[in-house]
């Protein structure tokens, strides 16, 4: 076998899947060899009642038939503890593989900040005359430029974000959030959007206020997301309601576009990294949902989507109220 | 009325030529340093009404700067911002347990730099 590099180490494996694969083992071939055991004692001793049977031919043949017995046992316990070891070193490796790549992603992404940031001042340097004066048509290709470069940088701070949650490097700060007023603020955000479009924007509450234990501006991070997505992929013209609701120990949060909808089959995939759906004019990084997901889940919470082609889609969040109380 | 001073760190020329070039546009005067030790040096030499600092230097790092200027009561009422294209919560906590009176990600919007600077150096 391939010798390990030093860090690798199975115990983080095992102490990931919560059971420790090779102890289970031990007692389940344990429990499955006190059969044959027994049956060799009740053999012995009740059967034949007799020493007899250890002389002789008869005495040849018991012996090599346990010896076989034993051997079997011992090679088979031997292959199969050998194959769980493996599983798991090739586990562990796996697992230092996603790491690297996480925080390979990570200085990437940070690495290409800094570039970023000057052609980001470069191009409003010019825009805003600081360069002398600009014609409007050229005003008008620098700030095609410019909006490229918001699009970059949006992209790089997301992966940089996924590339946080997948090293498991994402803090939670925690506290008692009003979802409804979230929503509300971060919703205002959207109106210069809606009204680009002409989109209806419907929200529903429920009277009692809902209150989750969570981290706010992750929270809302996953809001933004959804809402980008239902001004982005709703024609003119179109509506997006938003629900708010307590259900049994969780906050419900809904929301629906009219939309082209998303083929079934793709419903999972969307919240893939890179997986988009949508053709058309309309610009993603293939990221927001993944993004949303992770949050969702930190908060031991649950994301999907349903659709209808040509209808609409319709993105539901639960997230429970308390993490304190709740173990899934 | 005289200008106000602002001393301006970072390593990559490009980004403080442009950062350079918006602050002269808004009536600031501009030094430039590009490491840690000549950021310090001028620092003293000159007395700016404001730094601003970047987290990675050569020859001694943004966080040690503002660290040996805050601790320094000669010093320590000079405004800085510190800013950084590393966004980790951890950082803008160390440059705010430093004395940094502001933390910017790179890249920024020029109006929010400005406006943390008129702020600063109008307290």
């Amino acid at each position: 076998m391939k010798k390990v590099k030093s860090g690798l180490d199975p115990r983080q494996v095992i102490y990931e899947l919560k059971e420790n694969p090779l102890r289970k083992f031990k007692v389940a071939f344990a429990l499955m060899s006190i059969i044959p055991l027994l049956v060799i004692f009740y053999l012995i001793l009740v059967k034949f009642f007799s020493f007899s049977i250890f002389v002789g031919s008869t005495g040849l043949i018991l012996f090599l038939a346990i010896a076989i017995s034993i051997l079997g046992f011992a090679l088979g316990y031997s292959i199969i503890s050998r194959v769980l070891k493996k599983l798991l070193l090739y586990a562990a490796q796996a697992r230092e593989r996603d790491q690297l790549k996480s925080s390979l992603m990570a200085s990437v992404s940070h690495e290409v900040r800094s570039p970023l940031a000057i052609v980001k001042l470069a191009l409003s340097n010019v825009t805003d005359g600081l360069a002398g004066r600009t014609t409007k048509k050229q005003k008008s290709v620098l700030q095609r430029c410019q909006e490229t470069i918001e699009r970059l940088i949006r992209m790089v701070n997301q992966l940089l974000d996924l590339s946080k949650f997948e090293a498991g490097r994402f803090m939670m700060r925690r506290s008692l959030v009003d979802v409804n007023s979230l929503i509300d603020s971060e919703l205002s955000n959207f109106t210069p959007a809606l009204k680009n479009k002409n989109l209806l924007l419907q929200k529903r509450t429920s009277i009692q206020p809902v209150k989750i234990w969570a981290d706010q501006d992750k929270i809302s991070q996953v809001f933004i997301n959804l809402f980008d997505n239902a001004v982005k992929y709703t024609p003119n013209n179109g509506k997006i309601t938003v629900r708010l609701a307590n259900t049994d120990g969780d906050a419900s949060i809904e929301v629906e576009d009219t939309g082209s909808g998303i083929p079934e089959d793709k419903l999972d995939k969307i919240f893939d990294k890179f997986e988009r759906v949508a053709q058309g004019k309309e610009l993603g990084s293939g990221l927001g949902l993944p993004i949303a997901r992770g949050i969702v889940q930190m908060h031991q919470g649950r994301i999907w989507a349903e659709s209808e082609v040509g209808k609409g889609s319709k993105f539901v969040v639960l997230l429970p109220k308390d993490l304190r109380a709740k173990k899934r | 009325m005289n200008k106000k001073r602002i001393l301006l760190v970072d390593d990559e020329v490009d980004l403080a030529e442009m950062v350079k070039l918006r602050l002269e546009a808004n009536g600031y005067e501009v030094l430039l340093a590009y490491d840690g030790q000549e950021a310090l040096d001028k620092a003293r030499k000159e007395k700016p009404d404001l730094i601003i600092l970047d987290l990675m230097l050569p020859k001694m790092d943004g966080f040690k700067v503002c660290g040996l200027l805050k601790n320094d009561s000669r010093y320590a009422k000079i405004p800085i911002i510190m800013f950084s294209a590393r966004a980790q919560e951890e950082s803008k906590k160390l440059g705010k347990e430093l004395g940094a009176e502001a933390y910017i990600t790179k890249p920024f919007e020029p109006q929010v730099l400005l406006s943390k600077i008129k702020e600063l150096i109008n307290k």
